[in-house]
């Protein structure tokens, strides 16, 4: 069984001791021959044994073995090379009986590189005078020190051969993009190939440096055949701080963008006039904005976008392509903008891939920039149509490719008039951005939700409207009782004369009690003052009592430890809020213990009978606003008074259940049904006197509560005057006037005291004002025939309701005195056209009452004569509707 | 949905949530059988329930998914309800005793404000269970107190001052005095629709990083990212859903937060991740306007820029 090297991997005899080929001892041979013992390890010298005939090199050096033409063949280079080439070593081999030599001579002689190949020849010659290449560099590491930008700088890098043979591979830079190999333009990687030594220049490229405040670092990498080096480079270019402005002494585009984020106006004139740029080119850095810069404060945010420290604006190109159509020789002109949405300065520029279109710089103005393009000369090559493409780069790098087409002949035109954008990114012109976006805008809003809320804010603003008058200005809501009066006071009820008051309700600050005051009467003992319908103008002798539970309280007396209060509306104080036309005034006192409420409400309103505002509707609501039953009565307390007089006789008109008319000078109680619908005063005795006052206070208003009591009285001034409680012992108003005392009416009106639920409301009021103003113009029809004696008044009418007619009759007893009644008012059942007159003991004048119906609302005129033929008539007109029951 | 229509229909929500409100007390009684302090916490409590259920269905659909939704708008009436009836509570109770109109107007504040925390209760609840970072969710408290407390205020302001709409003039000149009616349904819902606006507004004005669907599956919704752990795929339970697209797995790619950088992570799936069209490895940052590509949906990640 053949042995094989080792080394070599070629067959021997099986009985060889070493290798024939390369004198290796074959260790792995089995026991010595015969069984003998192994021989011993070690090389035959193959080298040593000589030739059986010499070989002669082509410069006519002589080998006499193998160790002789190796050296022979490294110190004469040039020379082996010759005879490897010309095939002189691969005869002589295979004469020697080396045929493996010699086709390893073949071989090397055909390799491309001739040193390479005698190289690989010399390697598989079986000698040990040629030793193995070793290399040696200097130097080890390379530090370059401080550099400047645009320095340039040589070392050379020695390379050393300590062996034999050749040495080749390849030196190559690493991470040092400033660094390059050999003279010239120099390169990132050099290889080489040497026998004994060699020197390759390292080059620093001075304008690929780039300033840094840490060193700038690489490594060249030796790779060869005989070994790997790696070298480290190091160099130092120091950051250039930014000279001058706002932005002085910035060391990185960092503290550029800090600093000028802190003053944007100050530093925008440092980008617009590259000052910025140039600091970035002194530092070896690249400038991150592309194209011309923006002006303004545009251009300092054109910065931090080209920085990423803000998101570019989307912009959109207006067209999505151009043609041209023009003569040859002809100048074609045309422009494209680019526009953002967003309020954000736009920046572009824009280049063509065709000579024959020239691209303009772009003009920056705000949210637009406009490129201008221009075909200075159309080519002469009529009928063709040219191509081009411009690509637009604009915020943030967006790259748009605007197809422009030359007809040669003709006029331009537009491909259309959508603009590019990245909703439009499938159109002709390509959005080179990654992704179109396309329909990524959303749903758009619905705005019938919306449209639908402002209409139902519009229904409930009508449906609040419907009912006008329903609110007062920031008063309390208003019950259904007062809504129905109210919509007869100003819409339904008759309407006035004028718009002028005739009367004027002042208020006790304090306590909101009222006063009545005749304005365009005079006050008979201050003439300067106007005519009083109260006995204070203020009304200070008046007072309203609630009953809460049996207890009494006098309105507009606050107190603090029983949880009396004026009531409160946002922040302000409900007392003698007026409303905007001042006619209506209300104040609310909220009795906290028993959470009521009471509101009073004055307003002057227009007389029914008078059709002018001389009479003031006084009302008062009470709100149980506790979850409990209480028991509520009100009382209100008038101390009339008309001029002079504090002691006229009140007149009682009939009722129903009562006929008979009175005349009250002393005191009445009246109770329920036995109320009338109002009581009169008249001022002086005199029927016919001009300047005599008659005072009305109305006692039924429609829809509301009725008076539980009516008492006309003396003034109580023994029994607490104008602090009298609910109840007093009622005194005749003349009481004591035969010992010269001074007469003294007041008028009473009690509301129940009732249970009241859990939130329910009750509405109380009555009416006080004049029922005649001397003067006015619908006083006197013609009372030229009244011989001072009779004088005809009608009371509050309303069309099919009966309505009382009063005659005031003086001197006639015994007289009759009859009624003449127009077409459309009749006598009332029961009632007689003739009556008896009947002055009671003790007055000074009779009163005749008949109850009439008018069937229509219209305006009538009424007679009353006496028998003796005294007459006086008097206008009344009759409304559809009143606010009187 | 996107941020601009969020706004809207957080505006217009907050004014149909007003305007129930105002139909509720005028219908069942509470106008005529209430007021002051008792009807002030009563309108203020509906109030903050509807606002709170309005503004928080909104922010779920915008930022939830499957069931956690249900969970969020709960929880958010919830908190709204409890906190707007203390808010008017403390409003009306001392507008009551010294009858200053700013305590009112406060108490409206102090309801935007409870209303805006309300929709980020849910998000800190869930990072304290998870033991994740909590710092996004108290950026949406945060973001929710700024945008409820300026709306409530606004809104109050407008409300209290300007909430009463005059009756026309009659043909005499006199006026006939104020809508009562009309000038609270105004008045309420002009509060509402402040509240919710700002809200709205805030949450999309302060959002910190979010993500836009450029293409795909619901292409130009836009979602906040207000989880440091932000999952992408076709799965319900996935925080940005792409469903329709067979090349989108179950759970596709995660976009987390580490330190104060998103990172874009592909959860080892056939089809890649890309980022800028090339495909991820690993753990990739994120910067704002790079495009990631799950199968055919593309998203758009956005962040604010920081104060660097």
């Amino acid at each position: 069984m053949p042995l094989t090297c080792a080394k070599c991997q070629r067959a021997n005899p099986n009985d060889a001791a070493y290798c024939y080929y390369d004198g290796i001892s074959l260790s792995n041979a089995p026991a010595g021959r015969n069984g003998g013992p192994a021989p011993a390890a070690g090389p035959v010298a193959i080298g040593a044994k000589p030739f059986s005939s010499p070989f002669t090199l082509p410069n006519g050096k002589q080998c006499q073995n193998f160790d002789q033409l190796a050296l022979s063949c490294q110190e004469n280079w040039s020379s082996a090379t010759e005879a490897l080439k010309q095939g002189y070593l691969e005869k002589f081999l295979a004469g020697q009986g080396r045929a493996d030599l010699a086709m390893a001579a073949r071989e090397a002689a055909r390799f491309p590189d001739k040193d390479r190949g005698l190289d690989q020849f010399l390697a598989k010659l079986p000698s040990q005078a040629v030793k193995e290449p070793k290399l040696a560099v200097q130097p080890t590491d390379l530090n370059f020190g401080q550099l400047k930008i645009g320095e340039n700088k040589t070392v050379q890098l020695q390379m050393k051969n300590q062996g034999m043979r050749l040495i080749y591979g390849s030196v190559a830079v690493e991470n040092a993009p400033w660094l390059s190999l050999g003279t010239g333009a120099g390169a990132q990687q050099k290889l080489f190939q040497f026998g004994s030594d060699l020197s390759i220049p390292v080059n620093i490229s001075g304008k690929k440096l780039r300033a840094s405040n840490k060193a700038l670092e690489g490594r060249l990498i030796v790779e060869s055949n005989a070994g790997l080096f790696t070298i480290p480079v190091k160099a130092e270019v120091p950051v250039k701080p930014f000279p001058s402005g706002c932005l002085a002494g910035a060391r990185s585009p960092r503290q550029v963008a800090e600093k000028a984020k802190t003053n944007p106006k100050e530093s925008a004139p440092l980008f617009e006039n590259n000052t910025v740029a140039n600091w970035y080119k002194d530092n070896g850095w690249q400038y991150p904005v592309k194209g011309a810069s923006a002006s303004g404060l545009g251009a300092v945010q054109q910065f931090f976008e080209a920085l990423g420290l803000t998101p570019p604006p989307k912009v959109e190109v207006d067209k999505r392509g151009v043609n041209f159509k023009g003569q040859p020789g002809a100048t074609l002109r045309e422009s494209l903008e680019i526009k953002a949405q967003e309020k954000r300065p736009v920046y572009a520029h824009a280049t063509a891939d065709q000579p024959w279109l020239e691209v303009g710089r772009a003009r920056l103005n705000g949210r637009v920039a406009t490129i201008p393009l221009t075909v200075s000369n159309v080519p002469a090559r009529d009928g063709e149509t040219l191509k081009a493409k411009v690509t637009i780069t604009a915020n943030g790098n967006q790259r748009f490719v605007i197809p422009v087409t030359l007809t040669i002949g003709g006029s331009f035109n537009f491909m259309a008039a959508a603009p590019v954008g990245a909703a439009g990114a499938a159109a002709a012109p390509v959005l080179m951005q990654t992704y179109a976006g396309k329909g990524a805008r959303g749903k758009p809003v619905n705005l019938l939700p919306l449209i639908l809320l402002f209409l139902c804010l519009f229904g409930v603003m009508i449906w609040d409207m419907i009912p006008w008058g329903s609110g007062v200005a920031g008063g309390p809501p208003p019950d259904d009782k007062e809504e129905q009066l109210d919509k007869i006071i100003r819409e339904e009820g008759p309407k006035p004369y004028d718009n002028e008051n005739r009367i004027a309700v002042l208020f006790t600050p304090e306590t909101q009690r009222f006063g009545i005051s005749i304005l365009k009467l005079k006050d008979p003992r201050y003439p300067e003052k106007p005519k009083l319908l109260t006995r204070n103008e203020r009304g200070n002798t008046n007072n309203t009592v609630v009953d809460i539970e049996g207890y009494p309280y006098v309105f507009g007396r606050e107190s603090a430890g029983a949880g009396v209060r004026w009531g409160k509306d946002k922040g302000k104080v409900l007392k003698e809020v007026v409303s905007q036309d001042k006619r209506k005034t209300y104040s609310v006192m909220d009795y906290e213990t028993e959470q009521i409420r009471i509101t009073q409400t004055v307003e002057i309103v227009v007389g029914e009978g008078t059709r002018l505002y001389d009479t003031a509707l006084v009302k008062y609501q009470i709100w149980n606003r506790d979850k409990k039953i209480h028991t509520v009565g009100i009382r209100a307390m008038m101390d009339t008074y008309i001029g002079l007089n504090d002691g006229a006789p009140f007149f009682i008109p009939p009722t129903e259940d009562d006929p008979q008319p009175k005349m009250v000078d002393t005191k009445i109680e009246l109770e329920k049904e036995k109320i009338p619908q109002f009581v009169r005063v008249m001022e002086t005795n005199d029927p016919n006197d001009p300047n005599a006052t008659v005072a009305e206070m109305g006692l039924k208003l429609r829809g509301y509560e009725p008076i539980n009591k009516l008492v006309i009285c003396r003034w109580p001034q023994e029994w607490g005057g104008s602090e009298a409680k609910w109840d007093f012992p009622y005194e005749a108003m003349n009481k004591d006037a035969d010992k010269g005392r001074d007469k003294d009416s007041c008028v009473m009106l009690y509301w129940s005291k009732l249970n009241m639920n859990p939130g329910e409301k009750r509405t109380v009021g009555y009416t006080y004002g004049l029922g005649r103003i001397a003067g006015e113009r619908q006083e006197i029809v013609e009372n030229a025939n009244s011989r001072g004696k009779i004088r005809l008044f009608p009371g509050p009418a309303k069309a099919g309701r009966p309505f009382v007619a009063a005659a005031y009759v003086r001197n006639a007893d015994g007289q009759t005195c009859t009624i003449k009644l127009p077409a459309g008012v009749v006598l009332a059942s029961n009632e007689k056209a003739d009556k008896p007159v009947k002055t009671e003991a003790g007055k000074d004048y009779a009163v005749v009452t008949w109850r009439v119906v008018a069937a229509k609302a219209d305006e009538y005129i009424l007679e009353a004569t006496l028998s003796e033929g005294a007459s006086s008539k008097a206008r009344v007109k009759v409304p559809k509707e009143s606010i009187f029951d | 949905m996107s941020f601009k229509n969020f706004i809207y229909y957080c505006a217009l929500c907050g004014g149909w949530a007003a305007f129930i409100v105002w139909a509720l007390q005028q219908f069942s009684g509470v106008a005529s059988k209430t007021e002051g302090v008792v009807k002030g916490v009563i309108i203020g409590s509906l109030l903050g329930l509807l606002l709170a259920l309005v503004v928080g269905t909104l922010d779920a659909l915008l930022n939830s998914v499957s069931y956690t939704r249900f969970i969020r708008v709960v929880i958010c009436v919830a908190v709204g309800f409890f906190g707007s009836m203390i808010a008017s509570l403390v409003g009306e109770t001392l507008f009551d005793k010294f009858g200053l109109l700013a305590f009112k107007v406060v108490g409206w504040t102090i309801v935007g404000v409870v209303i805006g925390i309300s929709i980020g209760i849910f998000d800190l609840m869930r990072a304290i269970s998870a033991r994740e970072g909590m710092r996004q969710a108290i950026r949406k408290i945060i973001n929710g107190i700024i945008g409820g407390g300026i709306g409530g205020f606004i809104g109050g302001f407008i409300q209290a001052t300007f909430g009463s709409i005059p009756i026309p003039w009659s043909d005499d000149g006199t006026l006939k005095g104020w809508l009562p009616r009309s000038s609270l349904a105004l008045g309420l819902v002009i509060l509402g629709m402040c509240i919710g606006l700002l809200i709205g507004l805030a949450q999309v004005l302060l959002k910190e990083a979010w993500v836009k669907v450029e293409q795909g599956f619901r292409a130009g919704r836009e979602l906040i990212l207000s989880k440091p752990d932000t999952s992408v795929g076709r799965a319900e339970s996935c925080d940005i859903g792409l469903f329709g697209d067979n090349k989108v797995e179950k759970m596709h790619a995660r976009i987390v937060l580490r330190g104060d950088r998103y990172m874009l992570v592909d959860v080892n799936t056939p089809d890649g991740t890309y980022l800028n069209e090339q495909r991820i490895s690993g753990p990739t940052p994120l910067s704002s306007g790079d495009m990631i590509r799950v199968g055919r949906n593309v998203l758009r990640f956005e962040e604010r820029a920081k104060r660097r």
